[in-house]
Formats: C-alpha cells, structure tokens, sequence
C-alpha cells in the first residue's frame, strides 16, 4: 500500500513535468497582417518572390495615398483621406475657395488646421513622412549596382513618390530656411535641415527618377511614369523660379494626355480614364471610404457633407465674376436660381456619377499648359501666349490670342491658372509662391463668417506649425514656427 | 458560509462536563432562525457543564429536562450560541441569529479557499444575497460603489454591456487596466455577461499582491474570481425567483429648450448676434431685422416655420419674442417615439442538493431587458450543470458545464459619437422643431402615403414642398425610422466547461487536474435599411460579422496541508497552459432586393469581405507556501514564473512573488480581557505582478496588412502598419498593502482599513516616435507610474434585537496617481503633450493642457483667453488677455480628470419579515470635460439649443457669465478651454430593495419550504452638477452621446420547495 503510494507520488511528479509544453507552444504567428518573420521566411525561401514585395509595398502606397485615417488616428476623422483631403484642405485657406459652414474641412477654412496640436497637421505630417518611410524601406533593399531595368523603374518610381512627399511637406512648414527633418534610405537628420537642403534632395531624387524610369510603360494611371515625373520636375523649377527647366519639363509632360474641350469639360472630373488625366487614383467600391471622401465633401450634388448637409464649397466671388461668359469653365459653379437648388457659387466642376467612387485626379495635362504658360512668361512671352491659347480655346471658344505682356501677361495666366485647377490643390501654394495677401473682407465678399479674416502675404499664418507629436519626441527640432 | 469550525466548536462545548444536582423539570419551546424566521431543525440544546443535550425536530421543537438556575445553550451551525437560564417558564422559545463572529468563514482566494483570518493580503468578497438583487444583464454593472478600492464605471446604459472596472488606481497607461477574470478557478476568457447573477455563490476581488500574485502573469490591475453555487449535501431543493417590471431611461437629459417657441427666440438672438459681429455688421436694430427675415429661409435659415403666421413675421425683430398669434400647426417630440419603458423579466429556476457522495447544482435562466430606446435590449438564457462526485475515499470527479445564449439588439451610436443616426446625439441635438413624420408646412396637415401610411420625414424636402433641414438637423436621417427598420443584431453563444478529477495520494497531499474548454461564437448582423437614412444611395447595406473564440486551459494543482501541534502548513505546487484562438470573418454587401431583411445573400454589390483572427498562449508554473501557528501568525508566500506568446522568445519569461505576513493580536493572551475586541488582525504584503496586455497580439514584430481591391489587374497591395520592437516584455507592478482588519462590539461594528502603494514599473508603453520617422509610436518598456491611497471599510448593526435588525455600510477610497517616470523627451519634464491633455513627470495619469478661459468682455460678449507674452528669445515675461481663442496658450490645468474619492454606502433593515436596502455610490474630487454641455453652444442652423442660452452673452444681457452665440461660431469661444470643465463629483442612488419573506409556517401551509416577495429598483438618482451630466459613464468625466444608464423597476417573488 504505501509503495503504491509512493508510485503514484512519482506518477504525478513526472506528470507535472511533462505536462510543460515545448517552447514552441508559445509561438504564434500573425493572423491578420503580416509579420516580418513571415516576410523573411518568404525571403529565404523564395528569394524570387522578394522583388514581388517590393512591388506589393509600392502599390500598397498608392493605396495609401487615397485611403481614410491616413494619419493612423484612432478617431472617426471625416476629412482625412489622403492626397484630395490635403488639396482640398489647403485651397480652403487660400483666396478661391469658400465654405459655406462650418463643419468637416472647416478648420482649414479658419487656420485652425495649421495648430500644433491639430489633428490636421499631425495628418499632413504623417501622411507625407509615411509615404517617405515607405520609399525609403523598398529603396533600402535596391543594391547600388542594380542594372536590372525593372529594378531600377522601381527605384525610380519610388524616388519620385518620394521627391513628391518632400516637396508637398517643405511648401506647407518650410519657414524660410528652417526646413524640415530629411530621412533618406541611407541617412537620418531629424533637426531642421535648412530648406535649400530639402530643396536640393527633390531635385535629385526627380531628377535621377527621371533618368532611370526609362522604358516604363505603365499599367494604370495610378502609377509614376516618365510624365508624371516631368510634371512633378516642371512644378518644382516653377517653384524654384527656373523657369526654362520648369517650360522644358512642362512641355514634355503635357504629352501625357489630351486637352478636352466642350461638355467634356463638364464629366464631374470623376472619371481617371478622362484623358487630360496624367496622373490619379482609380476608386472602386472596395476603396471607397464613402463619406470620409472628395466628393462628399466637395461635391454639391452628391449626398455628402456637401450636397446632402449643405456645408458647400463654393467659389470666392471676384473669381467667379472674372469668368468670362463664354468660358464653359463658369458653368462649373452653380449661378443664382440654380436648376439643381443650391446655393450660388456653388461648384459643380466635381460630381461623381457613382456613391462615391468617383477617381481622384492629381496630375492633368492642363496644369502643364498652365506651367509652361507661366515659366514662359518669365523668357518668352510669345510662346507664353500661345501655350496659353492652345488651353483656353478648348474652354472658351471666343478666347483670342492674348495681346498681354509683362505683368499683365503673367496675370492673365494666373487667372486662368486659378480658374482652371479650382478645387484641385494649387492656389494655397500659388498664393505663397506669388505672394498674395489672403482677403476675405471686401465689399461684395461670399466668404463666410467663421473664416472672414485677411492675412497679408508672407504671414506666418501661411506655414503649417509642426505637429505636437514629433516634438513630443524629436530631440533636434528645437524652433517650432509661430502660432 | 456553514463551516466544519462551528461544528468543531460545538463539539468542544459538548465536552465541557460538569456535574450538578438541583429540581429537574422538563422544558420544551422552539428554535426559530432570526433570519428567516424559519424553524430551525436539528438544532442543539444543552444544559451548560452537563452532557445532557438533545436536538431539534424537523419543526425546530425540542423537549429537555433541567434544573431551575441551570443554563441552557442552544446552538446551530452558523448561528451565535444563546444561552438562556431556566426560570419559572416551561416553555423555551429561542430565536437564534446568524453568526457573526465565531465563525471563521471560507473565502476563495488563488487556486483554492482559505480562512478570512488567515489571509494576509487584501480581500473583498461578496456574496450571493448582495448579488441575487442585481438586475443588469453583467452582474458588475450592478457592482458600483460595493467594494472599497474598486471602481465600477458603466460605459453606457445598453443592458448586458461590460463596464470598465479599476482597482485602486490607474494600472498603466497604454497597457491594459482592467483586472483579471476567473470563474471557477479558471482564468476566464469570455464575457462575464455570459454569467447568470443567479447562480454566483460568491465573488471575490483580490486587490494587493499576496493574494493576486499567484495570478502574476495577469493579475497586475487586480482579480475577480467569480464562484458559482455547488450542490450541497442535502434533499434537492426548488427554487423559482421571478421578477418583472420595466426599464426606463434613468437620467434626464440637458436642461434643453423643449418649447418651440423658445427655440426660435434662441436662435433669433444667435442670428442677430451674426449679422451684428460678423461680415454685415449691421447694428442692433438692423441685425434684429435681418434675422427675423431670414429666420427661415435665410441662408442659415431652420427651415421649418411650425406655426401659422408668415416666416418673416414669426419672431418680433423689436422685442425679440414670437408673434403672439402665432399657433403651432405641427410638433413632434423625438423622445416620445424613440424612447419610453421597456419591458424586464428576469426568472431562473435552481435546484440544489445531493447525498455524502455527489452533489449537484442544476440551473436555468432566463432574462429580458427591452431598454428603453425602441428595438434595443437584451435576451438572454442561460443553463447551468455543476456536479462534484466521490468516487472513493481518495478520487473525486467534478465539473461545470455552463451554456448562454445572448441576444442584444443594438442602435447606432449607443456607445457614443457624432452620427447623426444616433438617436442618442439626435434627440440632445435636434431643434423641437423637426417633427418625426411629414407635414404640409402650410396647412399643418399629416401627410400619408398611397397605402395610407404615414411618411417619416427625411428632411430632404421630398414631400413637404422642398422644405429641408439644415446642417445641425442633419438631414436625410430619420433615426426613429431607421431604429425601428434597421435590423442590427448580436448573437452569443457561450460554452463553458470545466471537468476535473483530484486524488487524495497521502494524508494531506492531493493532486488536482482541471482542463477547461471555453467557446465563445458571436454573429454580427447590420442592416441599414435601404428605404430611409444614409443607406438610401447604396439601396440598403448589409454588414455581417462572425466570430470565434475557443480558450483551452490545462491546471495541474498539488497540495499539501498538515498540522504539528499548533504549526499548520499548507503548500501549493501548480501548472498552468492557456492556448487562445480568435477567429473571424466579415462580409458586407449593399444593394438589396429585399428592404426589410437581413440576409447578406440578399444583397448584390460585394463592398468587403475579411477573415482574421488572433492566437495566444501562456505557461505559468507557481507555487504558495502557507504557514500559521496557532490561528495567530501568519505567513504566506507565493512565486509564479509565465512565459507568454506575446513577447519575442527571449524576453518570454518573467516571475512574479507575494509575500504577506498577519498577526490577529486578538487571539494573543494579552486581548483575553478586553472583551469588545472580538477579532482584530493585522496584515501585510508586498509582491511583484506582470502585465503582459498591450492591446497587441505581436507588439514585438512588424506588421503589414494586405489591402483588398475589386482590381483584378491591381498586383497584392501590401501597407507597413505596425513598427514593433524585439525586447518588449513583461511590466510589472510592485504592490505594497498594510492595513488591519477589526471586529468591535460583538461584531456589531466591524471595520477593515488598508493603505495601498501600487507602483508600475518598466510600463508597457507605446512611446512616441518623432511622427517624421513614419510612425508615431513603438511599443517600449519604459516609465513608472504609482498610486499611493487607502481605503476604509465600516459596517456596524446600529440595531440588532429580535425582531429588528439596521445595518448601516459605507466605504471610501483615495488614491493619489502620479507619473515618476517617462522616456526622455525633449520638452520639460519629459512630457507628452496630446491634444488638450497632458502626461509628464510629477503629474498625473490624466492632467489637462487646454487655453484658460478669463471670463466674457462686457462689452461684447466675447470671450476672453489667457496668452503669454514673450520677448524677443522667446521666454514667457508675463501674459495677457486675448479675444482669439486661436492665439491663446495652453497651459497646464491644475484639475485633474480621475476621481481620487469613491466609495458606496447603505443600510439594510430587517424587521420580523421584512427587509430593506439602499445602495449609494459617490465620488469626488475630479474634473471632466462637458463637451455635451458645449455642444449646445455652436451656433449651427437646426441644432438644439440649451435653456442656459439665456445666460449667454447679447446687446440686451451684457452681464452674462457665457460668451456670445453666433451661427456656425465663427469666433471659436466655445472652443476647448477650461471653459468646459466641470466637477466630476456625483452622489447616486444605485440600488433600492423591499422584501417580505413569509413565516415558514405560512409558507408551509401552502406546501413551500419558502415564499418571498420584493420588489427593487436600480439607478433611481442621481446628484451630478449639472441636469444631464453624467460622471458615471465615463472614467475621466467625460460626455458622449450614448444610451443613457437604463433604471429598472421590478416585483418579483422566490419560492423554494
């Protein structure tokens, strides 16, 4: 009896230990994403498949440049959604653009959007620095000496993209040379590297770009090709006040699409096989973020925050009465006694056909009349005209070749630069590049009350502060800009 | 609890012999419990130092023979001893009360029961009386202000929804706080929902480390362990309760404007102020006339005109007021469609019983809370099967199979948030002047559909004439229409079983296995109607989601007591796998065919389809050694090792201890004569525990999600979306409790005292990466925090005599957090700013940073910011006041959001049959922000307004203490700033209670062992600093927009047979 005890005692004891699992028993896996032990599983075992990855995180960045909550908040943020919400954001705080209440997109209407501890800027921020990281992580894994023209249109590809995100960033917190943190995929300089510095990377990472996207033919809009490239080359010199290079590369990218004229014009700029498109994002309905999109929020006749709760976005007034008549471009924004009930100025360049899946746009071929139309100005005002003319008479069929020189010239073009890509992006850093004063107040204005204020050019009020996270944790910015 | 020690007890006195001569009579009477008045059979009576004793009968009456002067003691297991001396009387009748100090009773702690005396650490229990009056669907929601040091927080009102549970202090801060959750000895890894209230025997909550530490993988923000009721060694025995009754909202809601025509003065004034201060400057006289004229169909118009004069003569620009000939056509309230009573039942049916070999407890339940908002509630049913067999002498089986069923029909937005289909922001935010169904804005007139039926309003204009709602009425939305059409539906089933065998190997030594098997399957179906509201452009909208989770738990447990004389021992050597699988699949689809179902096959447009889950696993050996001698000292340790899934292999494993240490001074010789000390003990304990709950199944590796496209031609799209970091691992929390434990005046006044120190250390955090690096964060072991308190537990029976028992309770809590440690930062204090909050050295878990608000200028009624003034190097040189919100500073708001002060109290009365209870709960000395308040104030077109609107600032009020309204407030006054901050302090009464248990005799004539009637009510007040402030809904003081606590009445009857 007592011997079987002691077994039974043995029995348990060795059973206890037993019972303790192998190590592997606490190993487990990723079930929704992927984790970086898959990925270099997947490296060593299938190295062919390793070039595929890159590829993969290519596209997921284009993705990503359309998707909701692209500031990785945890918050129901109605008006981050990417490149548009930027675009659209920034237009809000220039002279062109209106918003008829307050509601999402409104703190970038009153500059409450540039604070420091705005969820606004912490998404612009974010958004651009991710894009970077990104580039950074698949140009990381390119061998100096790739000959491979498939690796080197990828590594092209993604020195544009990157050369982009820069460029968008440096215009909105460059406050004069302090610029902005520089990560490249070999170097990291968190302080605020001056903004030639800055200036100097987008030139070479568009320019090398340039060089090494040759060959590429693209399968859809959404991806870099040697136009889009040049158009991204022909917007910085025009920033750069480089006005040959910026007529030069203007020039080689508006072959890229097609001006279309007429009722064309008024497709809703909806459609990326529209072919003025040069550049865009195709939505569909698994990559719609529906409310938190464009064309809820910009759109009059769709039912979004525009169409539908009424907050429209409309055209500032001494734009709209500077519209020729005859221009088809005036009937994208709604007149008084309007067939479709909403308020005068109201737009209605974009509407989406569809719910919201309606493309976004963010390179067309007329920006880069426009481009070259202005850079020619500067060195040759005939050809300046002309490129201007080619434009305006697909829009206003009674346009004649204009007789303007000088300012006159350059401010004829300039009209027609801020009529034409209305809504799309561009007259907040226009404003900054041609130094505008922002004026709401004047007699006759349409602006609204919550934004009724004039900033002169030059005011700080132009520059982004830079978002309370990164100086939370950023040891080497030191100055923030002024509130 | 009847425990084995009374009977020992009682035993000892049967040995006190002693011999006497005198008259001998024979003495017969009854002994009754004082409890429940019930008879109590086989009750001992003896006659003091004699070895004369009988028993009670089955009807409690007993028949002795005895001497006139000599005493007889009557005694029963849990009751106190009486003594009683033998007069002139015959006839003996005895009550006998429950016992209040002699017994030492069990409680459960880590891996088995302990003596309360010989628990050094920090233990509440509470038991199945206080839980049975529970009414809500997760018995902890009914659990606020109950337990010192522990803080209930209801998330919302939506019946069955777990709350937020925080014991003593704030555990971490970007880890998880909330305690750990065992049922039955097992770690538990469902919904506590799951649980019927009804079949809980106890729950206990372990709040310092001696007693938690044996939990030490997860036992860092406390324990619960939740003991459901076993068989008994007795005849099987019925029970029936049943109640009934109704729900209803519970706490009124901002002290809104209700009456149209106070609305439309309201918004009158904010109109005006817009065309005085803003682009028009118009003045006073003008303004007024400019906003009667566009009042309604201005370009910030309301729309709607509900009465029959003209819409520009609707409101007198010279006086401001409405037209005095002005009668309403039309006006519906929201909140009589969307809310009302709902109905509650609750019944369970019980038996318990069983022999000297197998004891069993069979249970069914069944439970309905319609809520009070239309087409919400919860169902549930539930099944029960306990069973604990003795095979042998030395091998016992035992197990617990558990079954739930939940329904919970939920509305939009009842956890909160801006939606405007929520019907909760709907009716605080919508102007009184939207009805629910159509009108002829002319004629007032109901408008009908062809079949008859009335239409909901939309607020498109589609019926009415083109009349639309604004932005601030949001229209397109119906939410009483889409609450009642809108089908959206959980589906839980919980399966919980738990089969055990033990073998007794030597005298003393027993080995346990238990392997546990839980399931837990929820279905998720949304549907948004495609007939009205924001599903109308997609023709409906179909979102189904299913989950599973299955949890496996292997515990092997040895242990061993013995006694040497006065040295007791006790050791515990155990094993411990959990293996965790969540699974899930989710598909949407919009485009219905059918309006009105809620089957995903149904609909034709693919929008999204996922599948998913995660796994984790965790391995714990431990290990307890008890030692006491003489039922005076004690000590206890206890030390754990766990590895978990969630860490890199090398940073796995982590180990965790317990020591406690107590001393009952009473027991000591020296306390002999000072009688009104019956118990008083002493304790302390110190011990480390982990926490290893980032919210993050792999916060060690990166992470990269593959993004679904409807383009065949697009290749794999592939997102970085996590950064993670290899050397993450366990953070621990270092405990230290001391206190002492009293019970005075034979027990009628008992009091437990302890004071804590909860410190956090190497936290998991996710620390800030400058934002430029691409990510925001990454997950770190870094930063201490602690939180130093005490907290106080009084009970006292104020009264306690035959027939009337009052007993009075209260606890109380303060703790004090504060951050010591954070990764180095940049700024002062190596602070993290965030928003309008603020974490840093030498502050709290939760101080605010936010502009501050310096009052209203009179002469304009704006509102006026503090801002620094600064030299030309930047430094601050003093400051000054500023109309513009957007240039003020933020500044460090020394008012923080936590309650340092919460507790409970109550009393309970008993008089012959009847009892009475009431439960309060308080808390105090917080700060919350009401942005619920402030949403009233924004000026917007159609919004509602709030009756305070008076007290802001126009021409004609220039004293007012709250700035100037203007439509779409363009000026930002009531923007965040300590404007909004509001004192967190509350005092509710939680619960109400009323019973009357009938004589057994009574009951027994109509063939029941027992039969009671109640009645209890729950969230009946509520003292909060502002009409519709809230404090218990949230942690921090803060307000959303979510289904309101819920309060319940209801009558209900127990019998037992």
């Amino acid at each position: 009896m007592k011997k079987m005890k002691k077994t039974s005692i043995l029995g348990i004891a060795s059973a206890l230990l037993l019972v303790s699992c192998s190590e592997d028993f606490l190993n487990k896996d990723a079930m929704n994403e992927v984790s970086t032990n898959q990925i270099a599983d997947l490296n060593a075992n299938y190295p062919e498949l390793g070039l595929a990855f890159s590829g993969n995180l290519e596209a997921g960045n284009y993705f990503y440049m359309n998707d909701f909550l692209v500031s990785g908040l945890n918050q129901n943020l109605h008006d981050d959604f990417g490149q548009k919400a930027v675009d659209f954001g920034l237009d809000l705080m220039s002279n062109d653009v209106t918003q008829s209440t307050n509601h999402w997109m409104g703190n970038y209407y009153n500059f409450t959007a540039r604070q420091t501890n705005s969820v606004r800027t912490y998404m612009i921020w974010r958004f651009y620095y991710k894009q970077i990281y990104n580039m950074n992580s698949i140009l990381s894994t390119i061998d100096e000496g790739a000959t491979d023209p498939g690796i080197l249109q990828l590594k092209a590809r993604c020195l544009a993209v990157r050369g982009f995100a820069y460029f968008q960033l440096i215009r909105v917190y460059g406050n004069g040379d302090l610029g902005i943190p520089l990560y490249t995929e070999t170097t990291t300089d968190l302080s605020r590297v001056p903004t030639s510095d800055i200036y100097a990377q987008i030139e070479s990472d568009l320019t090398a770009a340039h060089t090494l996207i040759d060959g590429y033919t693209r399968t859809s809009k959404a991806y870099l090709d040697n136009k889009v490239i040049a158009g991204l080359l022909s917007r910085y010199y025009l920033e750069m006040e480089n006005y040959p290079l910026a007529a030069q590369y203007a020039n080689e990218a508006k072959t890229g699409g097609t001006l279309v004229s007429g009722n064309q014009l008024l497709d809703g700029f909806d459609e990326i096989t529209n072919p003025e498109w040069i550049w865009g994002a195709d939505i569909t309905s698994a990559t719609t973020t529906v409310y938190a999109s464009f064309f809820s929020q910009v759109g009059s006749l769709n039912e979004g925050y525009a169409g539908l709760l009424g907050s429209f976005k409309n055209i500032d007034r001494r734009l709209y009465d500077a519209i020729s008549p005859t221009d088809v471009r005036k009937q994208w924004f709604a007149p008084a006694g309007n067939p479709w009930g909403i308020p005068q100025y109201a737009n209605v360049k974009f509407v989406d056909a569809t719910f919201f899946e309606g493309d976004y746009v963010y390179m067309r071929t007329a920006e880069m009349y426009l481009n070259e139309a202005e850079a020619r100005s500067y060195f040759d005002e005939a050809g300046a005209r002309q490129v201007l003319y080619d434009l305006v008479i697909t829009r206003d069929p009674s346009y004649t070749l204009s007789t303007n020189s000088g300012q006159a010239l350059k401010d004829e073009i300039r009209l027609h630069r801020r009529i034409e890509l209305w809504g799309e992006g561009f007259a907040f850093f226009d404003m900054k590049r041609w130094g505008v004063d922002l004026v709401r107040d004047y007699p006759g204005s349409n602006h609204t009350d919550f934004g009724y204020f004039d900033y002169p050019a030059g005011s700080p009020k132009f520059i982004f502060q830079i978002p309370e996270s990164e100086l939370n944790a950023n040891f080497e910015i030191t100055e923030q800009n002024p509130l | 609890m009847k425990s084995r020690f009374t009977g020992i007890l009682t035993l000892f006195l049967a040995f006190m012999i002693q011999f006497s001569f005198a008259q001998e009579k024979t003495i017969t009477g009854t002994v009754t419990s004082a409890d429940d008045g019930l008879p109590l059979p086989g009750a001992s009576v003896m006659v003091e130092g004699t070895t004369k004793g009988t028993q009670t009968d089955l009807d409690g009456k007993y028949s002795i023979t005895a001497n006139q002067g000599e005493n007889l003691v009557f005694s029963f297991l849990g009751m106190a001893n009486q003594v009683i001396t033998v007069g002139a009387s015959n006839v003996v009748d005895v009550l006998l009360a429950p016992e209040t100090e002699m017994i030492d009773p069990i409680v459960v702690v880590a891996y088995g029961q302990q003596t309360k005396s010989s628990i050094t650490g920090s233990i509440k229990e509470v038991k199945a009386e206080e839980i049975q009056k529970v009414t809500t669907g997760n018995v902890l929601q009914g659990l606020v202000g109950k337990v010192a040091g522990v803080q209930v927080v209801n998330n919302n009102g939506m019946p069955g929804d777990a709350p937020v549970i925080r014991f003593r202090g704030i555990g971490s801060i970007n880890a998880s706080s909330s305690p750990l959750y065992v049922v039955d000895g097992i770690p538990f890894n469902g919904d506590i929902a799951s649980i019927n209230n009804n079949d809980i025997e106890s729950m206990t909550f372990l709040k310092d480390a001696s007693a938690a530490a044996l939990y030490g993988n997860r036992g860092a923000n406390g324990v619960i362990i939740v003991t459901t009721k076993k068989g008994l060694q007795q005849k099987s025995a019925i029970t029936i309760d049943t109640r009934s009754g109704f729900s209803s909202r519970a706490v009124k809601d901002y002290d809104k404007i209700t009456d149209p025509a106070k609305y439309y003065e309201g918004y009158f004034n904010i109109l005006k102020n817009g065309y005085m201060f803003g682009p028009t400057g118009l003045s006073n006289s003008a303004a007024a006339v400019e906003a009667s004229n566009n009042l309604i169909t201005g370009p910030q118009g309301l729309g709607y005109n509900i009465y029959n004069v003209p819409n520009d003569q609707l409101i007198d620009p010279v006086t401001g007021t409405i037209n005095p000939n002005a009668q309403i056509l039309f006006q519906e309230d929201w909140e009589d469609f969307l809310f009302g009573s709902g109905l509650f039942t609750q019944t369970n049916i019980s038996v318990r019983g069983g022999d000297k070999n197998t004891q069993h407890f069979f249970s069914v339940g069944y439970d309905k809370n319609e809520g009070y908002v239309v087409n919400s509630g919860l169902e549930k049913m539930s099944g029960r099967l306990n069973i604990d067999s003795k095979i042998s002498e030395t091998f016992q089986i035992g197990g617990v199979m558990s079954y739930t069923h939940l329904e919970q029909n939920y509305l939009d937005g009842y956890t909160g948030g801006t939606s405007y289909s929520g019907p909760f922001r709907w009716t605080r935010y919508t102007a009184p002047i939207y009805p629910v169904h159509v009108y002829d804005q002319n004629t007032g007139e109901q408008l009908f559909n062809s079949v008859g039926n009335p239409i909901y309003d939309d607020g498109q204009g589609l019926y009415n004439g083109g009349v639309v709602r604004p932005a601030g009425a949001g229209p397109l939305q119906n939410p009483y229409a889409t609450a009642m059409m809108d089908i959206k539906r959980w589906r839980t089933d919980n399966l919980f079983s738990s089969a055990n065998a033990s073998v007794n190997l030597l005298d003393g030594l027993k080995f346990k296995y238990t392997v546990t098997g839980e399931l837990f399957n929820q279905h998720d179906t949304s549907m948004d109607t495609p007939l009205i509201g924001d599903a109308v452009g997609v023709n409906g909208r179909i979102q189904i989601q299913s989950s599973r989770m299955i949890a496996f738990t292997n515990q092997q447990l040895l242990t061993y007591n013995k006694s040497f004389g006065a040295h007791n021992i006790n050791v515990l050597l155990g094993h411990e796998t959990l293996d965790r699988r969540s699974d899930f699949v989710s598909a949407h689809r919009t485009n219905m065919l059918l309006p009105d179902t809620d089957i995903l096959n149904h609909a034709g447009v693919l929008r999204d389809n996922s599948a998913g889950g995660s796994n984790y696993a965790l391995e714990g050996y431990f290990s307890r050694f008890g030692y006491d001698y003489g039922n005076k000292y004690y000590i206890n340790a206890n030390v754990r090792r766990d590895g978990s899934s969630r860490f890199h292999p090398d940073n796995r494993w982590g180990t965790f201890y317990g020591l406690g240490a107590a001393w009952r001074v009473s027991q000591e010789d020296f306390m002999s004569n000072v009688s009104w000390v019956n118990e008083l003990k002493l304790k302390a304990s110190y011990g480390e525990q982990g926490n290893d709950n980032l919210g993050l199944a792999l916060p060690y590796m990166d992470l990269y999600s593959v993004e679904m496209t409807t383009d065949a031609e697009a290749p794999l799209i592939v997102n970085q979306v996590f950064k993670g970091n290899k050397d993450i691992t366990w953070e621990t929390n270092v405990n230290f409790n001391a206190g002492f434990e009293a019970s005075l005046f034979d027990g009628r006044l008992n009091v437990e005292a302890e004071y804590f120190k909860r410190e956090v250390k190497d936290m998991l955090f996710m620390k800030p990466l400058p934002l430029s690096s691409g990510f925001s964060q990454l997950p770190e072991n870094v930063g201490d925090m602690e939180n130093i308190g005490y907290e106080v537990a009084v009970d006292g029976d104020v009264i306690r005599n035959k027939d009337l028992r009052v007993n009075l309770y209260a606890n109380f809590t303060k703790f004090e957090n504060k951050i010591t440690k954070l990764p180095e930062s940049p700024l002062d204090d190596n602070a993290i700013i965030s928003g309008s909050r603020i974490l840093r050295e030498g502050g709290t878990y939760y101080d605010y940073y936010m502009r501050e608000f310096a009052g209203v200028n009179p002469a304009n009624g704006a509102a006026l910011f503090w801002k620094d003034i600064e030299d030309a190097d930047g430094n601050v040189t003093g400051r000054e006041l500023t109309e513009n919100w957007s240039d003020g500073t933020r500044y460090i708001i020394d008012k923080k959001a936590y309650a340092d002060i919460y507790g409970g109290f109550g009393v309970g009365v008993e008089y012959k049959g009847i009892d009475f209870a009431a439960h309060f709960a308080y808390q105090l000395g917080g700060w919350g922000y009401d942005s619920g308040y402030f949403g009233y104030f924004g000026g917007e077109a159609g919004s509602g307004l709030h009756n305070d609107i008076v007290n802001t600032w126009t021409p004609e009020n220039t004293t007012a203490n709250l700035p100037r309204v203007e439509v779409n407030d363009p000026n930002l006054y009531y923007s965040t700033s300590t404007m909004g901050l509001i004192k967190s302090d509350y005092l509710s009464l939680q619960t109400l209670s009323l019973g009357y248990t009938f004589s057994k005799e009574i009951s027994r004539s109509v063939g029941l062992e027992k039969l009671r009637f109640y009645a209890l009510a729950d969230n009946v007040a509520l003292w909060s600093k502002r009409q519709g402030y809230d404090p218990r809904l949230s942690l921090t003081g803060g307000t959303d927009n979510k289904y309101s606590l819920i309060r319940t009445v209801s009558f209900g009857v127990n019998v037992q047979f």
